[in-house]
């Protein structure tokens, strides 16, 4: 898709009628464009616009809080001059996809009614002009899916992106996950499989049903066994999706902690007393951590402690063994096998005869009664051993164990000690004076309860889920037993089985797919943040993971978790990378034949992020529109983008006196000479 | 060569108490308790037969020093007789009775205050919210059965 033309007409800040040409006609290499204005110029009313043509949309994700009736699209002024009439207001956009150019017009009516504006979409028409030149007029009940063909509406925020927000995208709350795991199955079309596996899960429950009902007691065993296993994975999954719930609510009450702890910190009479408590809680949950490894060791420790129990038995078996030893009778001097073989062939291993009665065979006979069988002194001998190496650690063994215990139980009782700190902070800074001190105190302590509640609660569900795992490889083990061990004889029975086993193979592909495409999207993705990140962070920030449960995660050069520690910067390079990556999944790995529409994308960048941005995104994508202040797009960055040779289009909103703005476009080499310098913003 | 197909049982009846040391971390698999309760058991000088028995694990997963032990108990009941460890069918049989007993006896003077109110006489079960420490005092109580000189009581936590 290439964006090529946008027309305005008493949208938001743009009065009359207004023309956008985003794309270099001379030069098709060129594409790049850069929108520059001031804040406030209307730089957002077109990121607003597209959106509209696009989807009809008339709120974006930033106006979440914002209520209906005060995003107003028409143009205010000629709401004022029309007197009581409706104005009508429109975008079109003119956009090429696949051979194929699009032609998108849609309007709304405004009008004031008293203090109130009412706006209705008034009309939306599409025109595909095909590669043969032919035009075909589309159906308005047709448009959506029309355009939902050429870029999903799911999907459209990894294309068209507000920069200032893209890095939420890296905050791992369940919004963010899913929409991580939302753009993913879109964009790489995986809602066919997801699609198959749900509908096996419902042939294979279908099947289990009439096999319940129907078959007599043959099948009663193979029903229960498959029933009691759905049972298992729906409990499981069950307690998957309220762990990542509870993991939710935790993150967030820890934020409003936060949060809680800066708006306390504007107290200054308390200052210290914040400080010293926030040093005594992270302390404390250190020491926790601490003790909990601590803990976790104890297990490892049962049976060497236990074996000190029988230190005596294992002393006294030793000992007599080890005499035995010492006195040549394990191993004894002479084989037993062969004492025997001496015996029954009457002759000695020098040739001479051993005559029964002779003094020769009598001692012979002695030797044997003091020998054992081989099998019996391989055993002494590997229980001497064994028992010689038991009985080595018994001292070390105990030392340790004490000392581990001591350990824990110094652990614990600096834990009690800073507990008791903190309790005593928190009722100094409950008894300051300032009223509003001590009611922020009272919903910290709410959320340090709920904290606490929560982690209990994890810490059930979590052995729960351990529990049912376990259960569930019992179950299955007995499933395949119950399947070798009958001959299938009823249809019923042998659907059944399919069923499950379809459901089972299903599930595992999805699972392997989207594993491989997490995969190859972190790869891709900490591709892309190698080159966009600067010197400094590419020293830390190594490796973009997209975990398990959808969210992102940074690791360091260590190969450790490094998220909670970059900074909002970073971030945004990072989201800018991941959706990269995904954009270039979708596209097989290639090129993104998609635009970027990106809104504010450099705010929160330093000068060599913004660089790097530039000198590579061009190259990333078949369109890139920048939608930048005055305060991001300078002459060092207009320098850098002309470097790159892709820069084709420069507009400029301008205030035109009565709260509107024109739209002004200029040549590269003259935008170059209009942006301030850095030291004139400065 | 060990015999590593033995099913080792323990009475039905302690199946969840098995299962709750594991979950609460006092243990890390099955043999462990399954050695503390035998050396209990054996130091005590008691055993019981297993009224209904139920497989509890493989011997596959009993670690080389647990067996050196039951070896070692299993000559110091037969006079040191070598021929006794032999058979380690033999030697699991018998060290399933002294667990059996010393399964009780940790029970009675140790577990006993972990467990959920009405579970002890039918099918012992733990009481979650009793066993937060349950791993640190776990090897304490065994670390006090085997020793006469008692050093933690010098240390605050246990005095």
């Amino acid at each position: 898709m290439i964006i090529h033309k946008m027309t305005l007409n008493n949208f938001r800040q743009f009065r009359g009628k207004h023309e956008i040409e985003f794309v270099s006609l001379d030069d098709p290499t060129k594409n790049t464009a850069v929108v520059y204005g001031e804040n406030g110029r209307g730089k957002t009313g077109l990121f607003r616009a597209m959106m509209f043509a696009l989807y009809g949309e008339r709120r974006l994700s930033q106006d979440a809080n914002v209520p209906d009736n005060e995003i107003q699209l028409v143009n205010t002024s000629a709401l004022q001059e029309s007197e009581g009439k409706p104005v009508r207001t429109s975008v079109e956009v003119t956009f090429s996809h696949k051979g194929k150019v699009y032609n998108l017009y849609r309007a709304i009516e405004g009008m004031r009614h008293g203090d109130e504006v009412i706006e209705e979409i008034a009309d939306v028409r599409l025109n595909i002009t095909h590669v043969d030149g032919n035009t075909e007029i589309i159906d308005r009940r047709s448009i959506d899916s029309k355009i939902a063909d050429v870029l999903d509406p799911r999907v459209k925020e990894y294309f068209l992106f507000d920069g200032e927000k893209i890095e939420q995208l890296t905050r791992a709350g369940k919004e963010q996950r899913r929409a991580i795991s939302e753009g993913m199955r879109n964009l790489l079309r995986v809602d066919a499989l997801d699609v198959a596996v749900k509908a096996s899960e419902r042939a294979a429950k279908s099947f289990l049903d009439d096999l319940t009902q129907e078959t007599g007691t043959a099948g009663v065993e193979l029903a229960r066994l498959i029933k009691s296993l759905g049972d298992n994975e729906a409990e499981s999954n069950r307690i998957r999706t309220r762990l990542e719930e509870l993991a939710d609510e935790r993150d967030r009450a820890y934020r409003e902690l936060e949060d809680i702890d800066k708006r306390l910190m504007e107290f200054k009479e308390i200052e210290h007393l914040l400080s010293e408590r926030r040093q005594a809680e992270s302390d404390v949950r250190r020491l926790e951590h601490d003790a909990d490894q601590v803990m976790n060791q104890m297990q490892t420790y049962v049976c060497k402690a236990a074996a000190l129990m029988v230190r005596d038995t294992v002393e006294e078996v030793f000992a007599s063994l080890d005499e035995q030893k010492e006195k040549g009778e394990i191993p004894s001097e002479i084989r037993r096998d062969l004492i025997e073989r001496i015996i029954s062939e009457h002759k000695c291993i020098c040739g001479n005869e051993v005559c029964e009665g002779t003094s020769e065979y009598e001692s012979i006979c002695r030797w044997l009664e003091k020998t054992s069988d081989a099998a019996r002194e391989d055993v002494a001998l590997d229980l001497w051993r064994f028992l010689a190496e038991t009985r080595s650690h018994f001292e070390d063994d105990a030392d340790i164990i004490k000392q581990r215990i001591i350990e824990h139980s110094n652990i614990i009782h600096r834990i009690d000690r800073l507990r008791d700190k903190v309790l005593s902070i928190s009722k100094q800074i409950g008894e300051s004076e300032r009223e509003d001190s001590w009611k922020l105190e009272k919903i910290r302590k709410k959320h340090l309860e709920a904290i606490t509640s929560i982690k209990a609660e994890i810490q059930n569900l979590e052995s729960q889920a351990k529990e049912l795992d376990s259960i569930h490889s019992r179950l299955t083990q007995q499933l395949d037993e119950e399947k070798r061990r009958k001959n299938r004889n009823s249809v019923l029975e042998e659907r059944s089985l399919l069923a499950r086993e379809i459901q089972e193979a299903l599930a595992e592909a999805y699972n392997t797919y989207t594993s491989e495409v997490r995969d190859v999207i972190g790869k891709s993705a900490t591709d892309v943040f190698g080159r966009l990140l600067d010197e400094e962070g590419k020293a830390t920030l190594k490796t973009i993971v997209v975990k398990e449960n959808y969210s992102l995660e940074v690791l360091d050069q260590y190969g450790q978790p490094f998220l909670a520690n970059v900074s909002a910067g970073q971030r945004q390079i990072m989201s800018i990378s991941f959706i990269t990556a995904l954009a270039m999944a979708a596209c097989d790995g290639g090129r993104i034949e998609m635009p970027l529409f990106m809104d504010s994308p450099f705010g929160r960048l330093s000068g060599q992020h913004r660089k790097n941005i530039i000198r590579e995104i061009p190259l990333l994508t078949s369109q890139w529109i920048i939608l930048a202040t005055d305060t991001e797009f300078r002459r060092d960055e207009a320098q850098a983008l002309r470097m790159t040779g892709h820069w084709g289009k420069f507009f400029m909103l301008c205030a035109s006196g009565d709260g509107n703005t024109t739209i002004k476009e200029y040549s590269v080499d003259d935008a170059y000479s209009i942006l301030p310098r850095e030291e004139e913003q400065v | 060569m060990r015999d590593g197909d033995i099913r080792v049982k323990t009475d039905i009846k302690y199946r969840a108490l098995y299962n709750d040391m594991k979950k609460e971390r006092a243990i890390t698999d099955f043999h462990d308790l399954f050695f503390v309760c035998t050396c209990i058991g054996f130091s005590a000088n008691e055993r019981n037969c297993i009224e209904r028995g139920d497989d509890r694990f493989w011997s596959n997963t009993i670690s080389p020093t647990e067996w050196s032990c039951y070896y070692a108990m299993m000559m110091k009941l037969n006079d040191l007789e070598l021929s006794s460890i032999c058979d380690d069918r033999q030697v699991i049989a018998t060290m399933q009775e002294y667990s059996n007993a010393g399964i009780e006896l940790l029970i009675q003077d140790f577990l006993g205050d972990y467990l959920l109110p009405g579970t002890r006489d039918s099918e012992p079960q733990l009481d979650p919210s009793l066993a937060e420490t349950l791993p640190v005092d776990f090897l304490y109580y065994i670390l006090e059965q085997s020793e006469a000189n008692n050093w933690v009581t010098l240390h605050g936590r246990y005095s």
